[in-house]
């Protein structure tokens, strides 16, 4: 099973003592099963330790957090943080039902992160993120492992619409050599998804010291990289993927392209007729 | 703009044998191709002051069964072609606010993943789930804007199989790769419009390798098709001023887990020696 969820743990050990005994047995039963009890309802959980669905609520608030939703979101957040590829095996154990059962589950599972995603977003941090992306002198994307891709798709695309953007691997530490001579005011923007290398914040440190403007994009604001961003988006996941997926992370980061792309303008055109030039003169397409 | 050059020579083709109206379509069919492709019969039709009926002959005519098939190879031929700056200008990204913006984006990747899930073919799964699982080595190779697709596919499916390697298909030197791949291998190709060149030479030398070979795409008109043993595709409902490879990755998404799903313990032990090594050189925060 997960080996200890340190901060939840951390949470309930110095709380623990002030529990009653219902909420004791609560606690205990919430670490010997976090996998289970992160899809439980209050009267589940109640069910499961043989207390009332009041206590349950009890304890929640006793642990510092408003509503049982947010326990959860605790819960899962760190769950998907610790939990092993073998352990997330045994949690959304891929067992096949039938091919089209699986294709529907799979599908809806995309669209529920995709309009989570959509609700949660904040558009006055797309804003700033937006305002920082246009006149920073230079852009770097950085993503590793997983995120990688999602800060290739970042890169490239951002490339089609402004000069001077680098993609950068960050489990790459050569990639430290190419932060250093960066300009002022160059603007890093780091991708991460769960759970988080510490190559990639390592790199986040870096860049902190070199005092770039930081954003970040991630899949939950537990995110460690969250302390040194100047600003955070996350498309946060309603479930702990067996294989990450960033289905969602893309959606987010094709919006705030094109948004980019309407602020640019006629800087726009000028950019995108080089480069059409340069791939006619080279024939890079097909057709 | 452009012509459209298949539809081209198809309505060349045709011409002749068209009546007058049908003329008169097709001329504002090519002269105006980012215009008629958002038009509904009754649009089209009256764009040249013909009758819905006209317009409904017209396809036949050119042996699309129906208006939607037309209008599909007319926005396939519009993806391939337009440049940047039409694709600014075609879907100009003007909008009314930022959260409309929002709704209106996410509304279209949502769209483009119902789309995917009404279209894709479970049998065609299930062979490139057996084509993976037999192969000793995987090649998944992307291009440009697919190569983030192909990255995501490479570096999940090592998680879950040995003998995968992610390759950019704009290297050439990609090639001297292929060239000593042993003969069960597989490889996948991710190729998203426009289609590079250099993406199709490589589909082409490792179809004349005699590989297995895996085409996932995002329509059916994908130059590739002809090299593939087995397609996927991921069609787009819309033309993408960006591209937004939402759809594909859900596609691949879905296909790993369920090729998860069937090697079932076997993946175990690989997971367990990429966890031992995670581990010993703390890898992952906490």
């Amino acid at each position: 099973m997960i080996s200890d969820s340190k901060s939840l743990q951390s949470l309930l050990d110095k709380k623990f003592d002030a529990l009653s005994s219902k909420g004791k047995l609560l606690a205990k039963c919430v670490l010997s099963k976090p996998d289970k009890a992160v899809f439980m309802t209050t009267r589940q959980l109640g069910a499961e330790a043989g207390v009332s669905e009041a206590t349950v609520i009890r304890f929640v608030r006793q642990l510092g957090f408003d509503t049982y939703a947010q326990f959860i979101t605790a819960l899962r957040d760190l769950i998907d943080q610790r939990f092993t590829l073998m352990e997330r095996g045994r949690m959304t154990r891929p067992v096949m039902i039938s091919e089209d059962k699986e294709l529907d589950w799979l599908i809806s599972q995309d669209i529920t992160n995709i309009k989570a995603m959509h609700k949660r977003v904040d558009l006055e941090v797309v804003k700033d993120v937006r305002h920082l992306l246009k006149e920073s002198p230079r852009v770097f994307v950085v993503g590793a492992r997983l995120s990688y891709c999602c800060a290739h798709y970042m890169g490239w695309t951002l490339g089609k619409i402004r000069s001077n953007v680098s993609i950068l691997n960050g489990s790459d530490r050569t990639c430290m050599d190419q932060m250093v001579f960066a300009p002022d005011g160059t603007t890093v923007v780091i991708i991460a998804t769960t759970r988080y290398p510490n190559e990639l914040i390592r790199v986040g440190k870096i860049a902190r010291r070199n005092n770039f403007n930081q954003i970040l994009i991630t899949d939950s604001m537990s995110c460690p990289l969250a302390p040194f961003s100047d600003h955070v988006l996350a498309a946060p996941l309603t479930t702990v993927p067996f294989l990450g997926n960033p289905a969602c992370i893309i959606s987010l980061i094709h919006y705030l392209l094109n948004c980019l792309a309407a602020d640019m303008k006629d800087e726009l055109k000028a950019h995108q007729e080089r480069l059409e030039q340069a791939y006619l003169e080279n024939d890079i397409w097909f057709n | 703009m452009k012509k459209a050059s298949t539809l081209q020579k198809i309505i060349d083709e045709k011409f002749e044998t068209l009546a007058a109206k049908g003329k008169l379509l097709a001329e504002y069919v090519l002269s105006h191709p980012d215009k008629a492709v958002f038009m509904t019969t009754r649009q089209l039709a009256a764009a040249v002051g013909a009758s819905e009926a006209t317009v409904v002959r017209f396809v036949r005519q050119l042996g699309f069964d129906t208006y939607a098939l037309f209008i599909a190879t007319l926005r396939d031929l519009i993806d391939r072609e337009l440049t940047l700056i039409e694709r600014g200008e075609l879907k100009l990204p003007v909008h009314g606010g930022d959260d409309r913006e929002l709704d209106r984006l996410v509304e279209q990747d949502i769209q483009n993943i119902n789309a995917m899930h009404k279209s894709v073919d479970v049998e065609v799964v299930k062979k490139i789930r057996t084509a993976m699982k037999a192969a000793s080595r995987i090649y998944v190779m992307g291009s440009r804007l697919s190569y983030s697709s192909a990255h995501y596919m490479g570096w999940t499916l090592s998680k879950i199989k040995d003998g995968v390697t992610i390759l950019n298909g704009s290297d050439s030197t990609t090639m001297d790769r292929m060239v000593f791949a042993p003969a069960d291998s597989l490889v996948i190709v991710i190729a998203t419009s426009r289609y590079p060149n250099e993406l199709i030479r490589l589909g082409k030398i490792a179809h004349r390798q005699g590989m297995n070979q895996v085409l996932i795409t995002d329509s059916p008109s994908c130059p590739l098709i002809q090299f593939s043993d087995h397609v996927l595709v991921a069609p787009q409902r819309s033309i993408p001023y960006l591209g937004s490879p939402v759809s594909l990755i859900s596609l691949i998404h879905y296909l790993l887990h369920t090729l998860a799903g069937e090697l079932g313990e076997a993946i175990k032990p690989h997971q367990e020696r990429l966890e031992q090594a995670y581990l010993e050189n703390d890898i992952w925060f906490n």
